[in-house]
């Protein structure tokens, strides 16, 4: 079997991810401030570990989620907005941005300026920037589109933004961590980061984790007076005798038992990267991709926003002229063996812009462990299908 | 053949409908030949797994694999129901 969709979850899993979730059931429970075993605490040692790998200096800014989903849920509901605060997002956004957004407009009234991208999907900085004024309270943005591939210059955005006005600015980054190198005490412009685990990161599904800056906490003496509330509250193993949710990060955001096995598996899938080289990794996956693009391009029958854009990471989208992508999906996996993902990705408004709609498009999402070879009989295998004319 | 199971894969915003039936026994040339009687039918020997369609218009759309023991229906119109009743009563007259 091959399998080309690692932008919706990354598979094969490397080896040590596997043998540290193996590791799991060879160990007494483990949890945050729920056990005396001694020694410095499992999930500090390991969001000490995942800080480090973003740049974060405190790693009590990082709080483990359950995927991007949750990250930007926190984020954006959390927000402080009231009816008629204004708040930028764009077309390149994911529905778990979208939705929440959405909900906001329901719930509190606010208004929304979604940024058109191109016809490719691009979207320039200066096109953001045009929407944002000094009453802007927040920007949300996708880093890596989850569709055309496309990067987001975060860190001009953010800084010039920053210049504008005191707009929160929140990225999801869960196409473009484990790909590209995300220093975030260098881009210290950016106050919040969601991602998940289970795609570049390596972890299995149900982890992610999401980073809030020190601007927007406002720590003072333990005492904080947070910018963002808390999505859930509950029990979180100290301070058990307030009904009150004590106000210390990271618990502070991190109610119920935490998905430790989760955890576990995304602090391998970090040393899996780290092991090899971020460098390293995006340079072959940038290879797979242009090895991809560029035998897609030769085909007259493909459609593809990533002809005109510069691929930096391992999505590819497209369509074959009078195919229907589900159609061609189905005989890809039932006939070739070859996994895709078809449809629009929980991302509406691109595939719209895309022209991709309501059908979607076909989405290959290469890992650092496709090769060439399977690159060339999935080729083979669309030569065949437009072919047969099916 | 007999169908064991249909579970719905897809209920589409429009008014489509893509349903999955799953048979006691693997699909095989003769199979598919029954069921191109109903339609339309492309068939695709060339493909690694043998890809078929059949089109019966203003009704359903069947896609399958030869060799697999499942079929999918995308349904025209997922309110008539009298069309999926009769695709079963077809499907479960076949004897091998
Ligand atoms: C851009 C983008 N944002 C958010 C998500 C949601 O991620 P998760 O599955 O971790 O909730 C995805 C995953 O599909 C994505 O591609």
């Amino acid at each position: 079997m091959i399998y080309f969709n690692n932008a919706a979850t990354s598979y094969p899993k490397p080896p040590n991810v596997k043998l540290a979730v193996n590791d799991y059931f060879n160990h007494y429970p483990v949890g945050q401030n729920r056990n005396q075993l001694g020694g410095e605490d499992l999930i500090l040692n390991i969001r000490k570990r995942i800080a480090k790998f973003l740049g974060i200096k405190n790693c009590n800014n990082l709080f483990f989620t359950s995927g991007a989903t949750e990250g930007l849920n926190l984020l954006i509901a959390g927000l402080n907005v009231e009816e008629g605060d204004h708040l930028v997002t764009t077309e390149n956004e994911h529905n778990s941005v979208l939705r929440p957004l959405y909900r906001l407009i329901e719930t509190k009234k606010i208004k929304l300026d979604i940024v058109a991208t191109n016809e490719y999907g691009i979207i320039n900085v200066s096109d953001i920037i045009k929407y944002v004024n000094s009453e802007t309270k927040a920007v949300i943005v996708n880093h890596v589109s989850n569709v055309t591939g496309f990067t987001l210059d975060i860190e001009q955005l953010a800084l010039q933004i920053k210049q504008k006005s005191k707009a929160i600015i929140i990225v999801d980054g869960s196409q473009s961590v484990g790909y590209l190198p995300i220093d975030l005490s260098r881009m210290n412009a950016i106050d919040a980061f969601a991602f998940s685990g289970h795609k570049s990161l390596w972890a299995l599904e149900g982890i992610g984790a999401v980073y809030i800056s020190e601007s927007l906490i406002n720590s003072d003496q333990n005492k904080i007076a947070p910018l963002i509330a808390p999505l859930k509250v509950g029990g979180t193993g100290v301070k058990s005798e307030s009904l009150k949710q004590p106000t210390e990060l990271p618990i502070y955001y991190e109610s119920g038992t935490q998905n430790i096995i989760g955890i576990i598996s995304l602090a391998a899938g970090v040393d899996f990267i780290t092991s090899i080289g971020l460098e390293k990794i995006n340079q072959r996956v940038s290879v797979l991709s242009d090895y991809l693009v560029d035998k897609l391009q030769a085909m007259p029958e493909i459609i593809s926003p990533s002809f005109e854009i510069e691929i930096k990471n391992s999505i590819i989208s497209f369509n074959i002229l009078n195919h229907d992508p589900s159609e061609v999906a189905f005989i890809l996996s039932n006939s070739f063996d070859i996994i895709v993902r078809e449809g629009l990705h929980c991302a509406p408004l691109i595939s719209k812009r895309l022209g991709f709609f309501p059908k979607g498009s076909i989405r290959v999402g290469l890992s650092y462990f496709n090769t060439e070879g399977e690159i060339d009989f999935f080729i083979d295998s669309i030569k065949k299908i437009i072919s047969s004319k099916c | 053949m007999i169908i064991i199971n249909i579970s719905i894969k897809e209920d589409c915003l429009d008014s489509t409908i893509i349903k999955e039936f799953a048979f006691d026994q693997s699909i095989n040339r003769e199979y598919i030949n029954y069921l191109g009687k109903l339609g339309s039918m492309q068939y695709f020997p060339e493909f690694p797994k043998p890809f078929f369609s059949i089109i019966v218009d203003r009704e359903f759309k069947i896609k399958g694999i030869e060799g697999e023991k499942t079929i999918r229906i995308i349904f025209d119109n997922k309110n008539d129901l009298e069309v999926e009743k009769r695709l079963i009563l077809f499907c479960n007259r076949f004897t091998l």
